[in-house]
């Protein structure tokens, strides 16, 4: 099924990686979470009065009236999309392509164990490094939301938010596991693997500027997470989720055939 | 059943790249040579037989089992050595030969660490600080250290010192004693010359010849270079009758089949500098192989 052996090892060499993301987004959390003012509006309104196509454009304009859209906007706008997204990126490339790129995948593939068991093993590392940022990330917000604003959090859509990001690294990080699997050189890998994922940012960011581009949000995978439609439960923010969900399957799926009947210069 | 065998293999990469329609077998405990210059096909061959290349035309197994279908289970009895050894760089070589231990589910380290002692090798450093000899060292330890019984080796002795290759050698030849059955690349006749009991040829891609190593070794002549004191010895030295190949001021190439004695019995009455062997390539090896064949010498 899975190499225990593999997996302890690849998580042991990536908890470093782990550690700097989740570090990151703390310091990004507990800046704009400061930023918050209930009463006053905050200090970020003042930014998007200011520079308003800039702000829209990193996705920073929409409402800020209760806290989870106060953090609906300033982090899951563009930071909580961004970071995970380089993350998982630079996990997926070095748990298949590097290996076959500088040969050490000879050692894998040569000791008795399935192409598919190595295949699964790696895959199973680089989910749970994802699922362990946003569970980081999500209990990170909790916890810090009660402490500087009390009961002012509305958790059940904090979560369904989380959700919906889950549902979008893990499609991204189908994509580029896919492209990891697919090229036999690094190079090739992270051209596509990354290339995807910031056509589909750069995409958003020109979608949201409104206007004649707005109709270029459905040339992107970022549409289908639906920040507001989470926030207020709506089906659409579910369905849309679903979407995000069977392309992982889909890509991980390839990813997964590809990798098995390739042939590899090791 | 055969350890290894190769039927009517292709593997076409283009511009007359690859290799092209390969057959040989290997019997269980035999040692086999595969020798071919750089670029022959020799890894490409090896790659099919781990399975990292699927045979588009003709097919290979090994123990019976298909080597592409088969591949895990083959495996478990198999030990590999690559041609170009890329351990995890971020690892300790240690922590590297202790991770493949339990990635096998092997549970027994004796064996691996009588291999290091064997080899003196200190596997604590981080293998990205390790030199070429190094790494192969724990290439090797890696490759027998579940005691496999069918080994592939691709250049397994390349960056060794000579004491180290000397004690490769033993190795090869203890794990025939225990009937082992080892496929061996080179590109160097002297190195697969001492261990192997046949020795398959392939140049561009096709099998030359597969040719027992008794006879292969017999039908090798050895060319010596003499470089004599003073012209006049090399004057007087031409009209002994040897086979000379070539000639550079008071130097000498002679090329010897079987009547060595003869030679140095004449040399003695000669003023003689130096005597040295000259390595020959496996090209001219196998020219003459066939040379010898066709003029029934």
């Amino acid at each position: 099924m899975v190499n225990k052996a593999l997996y302890v090892t690849e998580m042991k060499n990536s908890w470093k990686l782990l550690l700097i993301f989740c570090l990151i987004l703390t310091m990004y959390t507990t800046i704009m979470l400061t930023m918050f003012d209930p009463s006053l509006g905050s200090a970020l309104d003042e930014f998007a009065k200011m520079m308003p196509e800039i702000m829209s454009m990193v996705g920073m304009n929409g409402s800020t009236a209760t806290l989870v859209h106060f953090l609906s906007t300033y982090l899951y706008g563009m930071l909580m999309i961004v970071f995970p997204f380089l993350f998982t990126v630079l996990l997926s490339l070095k748990y298949i392509a590097k290996k076959v790129d500088n040969g050490s995948m000879a050692y894998l593939l040569s000791s008795g164990s399935t192409r598919g068991c190595v295949w699964r093993t790696e895959c199973f590392v680089l989910l749970t490094n994802l699922l362990l940022l946003i569970a980081y990330c999500t209990l990170l917000g909790l916890v810090c939301s009660s402490f500087m604003f009390p009961q002012d959090l509305d958790v059940a859509a904090y979560l369904r938010l989380n959700f919906g990001v889950l549902c979008l690294h893990m499609a991204l990080a189908g994509i580029s596991f896919l492209f990891s699997c697919i090229c036999n050189e690094y190079r090739q890998a992270a051209t596509f693997g990354a290339g995807f994922g910031i056509y589909f940012i750069l995409v958003q960011m020109l979608a949201n500027m409104k206007g004649n581009l707005e109709n270029m949000k459905y040339a992107t995978l970022m549409t289908l997470f639906d920040r507001d439609a989470l926030i207020v439960n709506a089906a659409k923010g579910w369905y849309m989720s679903g979407i995000l969900l069977l392309i992982a399957i889909g890509c991980f799926s390839a990813a997964n055939v590809l990798f098995q009947r390739k042939n590899m210069s090791l | 059943m055969k350890a290894i065998e190769i039927s009517h293999m292709t593997c076409d990469y283009g511009h007359g790249k690859g290799i092209f329609d390969i057959s040989f077998t290997i019997d269980e405990g035999e040692v086999f040579g595969f020798l071919g210059p750089n670029g022959a096909g020799k890894t490409t061959t090896i790659r099919h037989l781990l399975g990292f290349i699927f045979a588009k035309e003709g097919n290979c197994s090994i123990l019976g089992m298909d080597c592409g279908k088969q591949a895990a289970t083959i495996q478990k009895k198999l030990g590999y050595i690559p041609g170009e050894i890329n351990l995890w760089e971020e690892m300790s070589g240690m922590q590297f030969l202790k991770f493949m231990a339990k990635f096998r589910g092997m549970k027994d380290m004796g064996r691996c660490e009588e291999l290091m002692e064997r080899f003196e090798l200190d596997p604590s450093g981080r293998i990205k600080k390790m030199s070429k000899g190094m790494k192969q060292k724990v290439g090797i330890v890696a490759a027998f250290m579940h005691d496999p019984q069918i080994l592939i080796l691709d250049e397994p002795s390349s960056g060794l010192d000579p004491l180290m290759q000397n004690v490769f050698v033993d190795l090869i030849q203890e794990e025939k004693m225990k009937g082992k059955s080892i496929l061996m690349s080179s590109h160097m006749f002297e190195e697969v010359e001492r261990t192997c009991d046949r020795i398959g040829i392939i140049k561009d891609g096709h099998i030359v010849c597969v040719e027992d190593a008794q006879t292969l070794r017999q039908s090798k002549k050895r060319r010596y270079q003499i470089r004599f004191a003073n012209i006049n010895e090399v004057v007087r030295f031409q009209q002994e009758g040897f086979y000379i190949t070539a000639m550079h001021k008071h130097m000498v190439e002679v090329e010897i089949h079987k009547n060595l004695a003869k030679l140095i019995q004449t040399l003695s009455h000669y003023e003689v500098e130096d005597i040295d062997v000259t390595h020959q390539s496996l090209e001219e090896i196998f020219m003459q192989y066939y040379g010898g064949e066709h003029h029934g010498e």
